[in-house]
């Protein structure tokens, strides 16, 4: 009886002593301003590189939307002090940065450079990362993408996506005998490689989960196979004569099958490839146009375009891997297709045109929160960045004069377009490298 | 029958320890947005933006003039937004405020820290205390310096005894509506005479001599005098703070992500300590460290200091705890 009065009398004082609390509810939603030195060297030969790279991660950095760099032209602290002294934060502050980067490279021989680099939390003074790297002295943009990651990796807590690649279909040239090619680059559009020749139609390159390899629909004496190419040793070989045409293909999460269209008497139907022991399992039946399969990143569900409602056109629809449990997640106007599932898991993306335009979107698995983060007069074939934040498409101009890539963040706030030298289309990201 | 007694004298006794201590309405501190109540006295004409008050910014602005250059250092350079021709200017002033400081930040980078090749090696953290630096906002001049030499002990020593004595009985709404209203009465009265006044009287002696007398006036409770920081000077806190906090809106479960920071401020409004609360889940979650860090950013932003907070209610803001809860943002 006496008990609860006790308790009572303690909670009276502990409120009484409580200190004045205030609750923030509302933010800004803004770059994170970034101060990046040019990384010291004192050996003449890699004060270059120690620039060149200070400028591939800070190009990285702006490129996420999440960082805002501040112009090295208002630095008040020089690399060299910096680099001998420590920083002297009162001076960065000054600039209004929240991050200071600053870094050092120096030649460790036989064709190979080291890099250390450390973050610091301006505001409250801190070194929040420190990390040293070692390469090839040509590779040194992979490295600068390497340190980009960890960067990001460290304050926004998401993994990096800077050091991948993006295999896409270039458009050698145009007109009836149009010649495309498969070329891989990296994310930010440089080291441009061409992996397949142009002697023939070649379209949707797709990475292995391992990176290493990429399967992709050529057309070869008339007909639409899907090949695999091996990026190490540049080997394509047909997965064998399936049926009348096979197209549409992509990796399981742990690469050891495919999923594909595969036609036979006019009607597309999915289709799993097994890679080691080369079977074939059919999924859904023949009755429709199913096409576009993509897994969902835990393996067990695979979403796929097909117009089975005759009413809605075609829609994105997810089945159980075995092919069972098939159920229809997109409702709203407009037809929907190319579902590409989110490495996060939570959303998927796709294409959809609702009068005249197109859109991409991204929807939850369940078929709800329906968004539309880019349009245009022609946008699809989206595809994620590794750490699901992104997205790449290819956009097409009115009159189709021009076909790009384009990036564009989850919010859709944040658009840009990655560089190619020629019209680019079809485009796949990889997964993150080593 | 004798729970019922024993129950009832607790209950007294409670009562009368509770006066006994003082603690009033122990649940009064917590302030929020809706709680207008202004329990006792105090001067707002710098806070607010009463038209009567204005002569005597006036005033504030003309006397500080002389306030030695060193202590404008600070805030110059942050008006200069990265372009190149002030960066230049910059690079003769900086060196001097930088000095004091390289021993204390020194420390943090240990070259040893870093690590041999590889990518995937996990970063070195260190953790610094923001004390070190707080020094150098605090000759940041307030804004009312003088305000404060002359009033504070007098006021101060009035109002603790008063406190005492008044706290809980005296306040209540009777007396916020008074003042309201004589407030509301003397806007009224005061509103046209700022530009009546500044036309009839060209020589500042007239002006001053005018507000000298007005504040003389203002010991009488027309112009309210408190004790608890009101909802406006929390709603000021409140605008200034967001502008520096920077919600990880792409984070995943950021949305849910509430993070409580206790902080301790100086006399001058500056945040000079401030530190996440729960620890404990900064260390195993690194989703919340993000979403903590940049709290945490926020409070000790210098762009945000000093915090807009009367200087005659530092025993009720000295220590104060900031709950970052981005629920108004998704």
């Amino acid at each position: 009886m006496i008990r609860p009065f006790i308790v009572l009398l303690v909670f009276l004082i502990a409120t009484a002593a409580e200190a004045l609390k205030i609750e923030i509810t509302k933010g800004e939603v803004r770059p994170d301003p970034i101060a990046i030195t040019n990384f010291y060297s004192d050996d003449q030969e890699f004060q270059g590189i120690g620039h060149d790279i200070a400028e591939v991660v800070g190009n990285d950095l702006e490129s996420s939307g999440l960082f805002e760099l501040i112009s090295p032209a208002a630095f008040i602290q020089k690399e060299e002090t910096l680099r001998k002294e420590g920083p002297r934060f009162a001076d960065w502050r000054v600039l209004n940065t929240r991050f200071l980067l600053s870094g050092v490279v120096k030649s460790e021989g036989g064709g190979k450079l080291g890099v250390e680099f450390s973050l610091y939390d301006v505001i409250t003074g801190q070194k929040i990362l420190a990390l040293a790297l070692s390469g090839e002295k040509a590779k040194w943009r992979k490295i600068a993408h390497m340190i980009a990651d960890a960067i990001y990796n460290r304050v926004t807590n998401e993994i990096g996506y800077f050091n991948t690649h993006i295999a896409y279909v270039e458009t050698v040239s145009k007109g009836k005998n149009s010649k495309k090619r498969i070329m891989r680059m990296d994310q930010d559009g440089e080291n441009c490689v061409a992996l397949t020749d142009s002697n023939h139609l070649v379209l949707t390159p797709r990475y292995s989960p391992d990176a290493q390899k990429i399967a992709y629909l050529a057309f070869i004496n008339n007909t639409a196979h899907v090949y695999l190419l091996d990026l190490q040793t540049k080997e394509k070989k047909t997965l064998g004569n399936l049926g009348e045409m096979n197209f549409a293909p992509r990796f399981s999460p742990d690469g050891k099958t495919i999923v594909m269209s595969l036609v036979k008497k006019g009607k597309s139907a999915i289709y799993k490839f097994d890679l080691a022991s080369k079977t074939l399992t059919q999924l859904t039946e023949h009755r429709s146009i199913d096409t576009s399969p993509c897994f969902s990143p835990d393996g067990t569900h695979i979403a796929f375009t097909s117009d089975r409602d005759r009413e809605g056109g075609e829609q994105v629809y997810i089945m159980n891997i075995n092919g069972g449990d098939v159920r229809r997640i997109s409702f709203d106007k407009g037809k929907y297709s190319q579902p590409v599932w989110s490495p996060r898991g939570d959303l998927i993306a796709f294409t959809k045109q609702l009068s005249g335009q197109f859109y991409i979107g991204v929807i939850s698995p369940e078929g709800t929160g329906e968004r539309l983060i880019a349009e245009g007069y022609l946008v699809e074939g989206a595809d994620w960045a590794p750490n699901g934040r992104y997205l790449i498409y290819t956009k097409e101009s009115a009159g189709g004069s021009k076909s790009q890539i384009y990036k564009v963040d989850l919010t859709g706030r944040y658009t840009q377009q990655v560089k190619t030298a020629r019209d680019a289309s079809d485009c796949s990201w990889s997964p993150l490298l080593k | 029958m004798k729970n019922a007694v024993i129950a009832s004298g607790i209950l007294h006794l409670l009562i009368l320890v509770l006066f006994g201590m003082s603690i009033g309405n122990p649940f009064q501190k917590t302030l929020k947005d809706q709680q207008p109540i202004v329990v006792d006295f105090v001067r707002i004409d710098d806070k607010s933006a009463a038209p009567k008050l204005s002569p005597m910014n006036k005033k504030m602005e003309d006397l500080p003039k002389p306030e030695p250059v060193e202590e404008k250092k600070p805030e110059e350079p942050k008006v200069p937004e990265l372009t190149e021709s002030h960066a230049q200017e910059k690079e003769l002033p900086p060196p001097p405020p930088e000095e004091p400081k390289k021993p204390e930040e020194k420390p943090i980078e240990k070259p040893k820290e870093v690590e041999p090749p590889k990518k995937e090696e996990a970063p070195v953290l260190k953790k610094k205390e923001p004390e070190k630096k707080k020094p150098e906002k605090k000759p940041e001049p307030p804004k009312k310096p003088e305000k404060k030499a002359d009033k504070k002990p007098e006021k101060k020593k009035e109002e603790k005894k008063k406190d005492a004595k008044k706290k809980d009985k005296k306040k209540p709404a009777d007396k916020a509506e008074v003042n309201l209203r004589k407030n509301k009465a003397s806007d009224k009265n005061k509103k046209p005479d700022p530009k009546a006044k500044k036309s009839a009287k060209s020589s500042l002696d007239d002006l001053l001599k005018e507000v000298n007398d007005e504040s003389g006036e203002e010991g009488a409770p027309a112009e309210t005098v408190g004790e608890v920081v009101t909802a406006t000077q929390i709603d000021a806190i409140r605008q200034k703070i967001r502008k520096c906090w920077f919600v990880p809106a792409g984070l995943k479960g950021a949305k849910d992500m509430v993070v409580d920071i206790k902080m301790e401020i100086g006399r001058d409004g500056t945040v000079t300590k401030a530190d996440i609360v729960d620890k404990g889940r900064m260390a195993q979650d690194s989703g919340f460290r993000t979403a903590a860090e940049n709290a945490r950013r926020a409070v000790l932003d210098p762009q945000c200091n000093p915090l807009p907070l009367p200087a005659d209610k530092y025993d009720q803001w000295k220590d104060l705890e900031m709950s970052f809860n981005p629920k108004d943002m998704f």
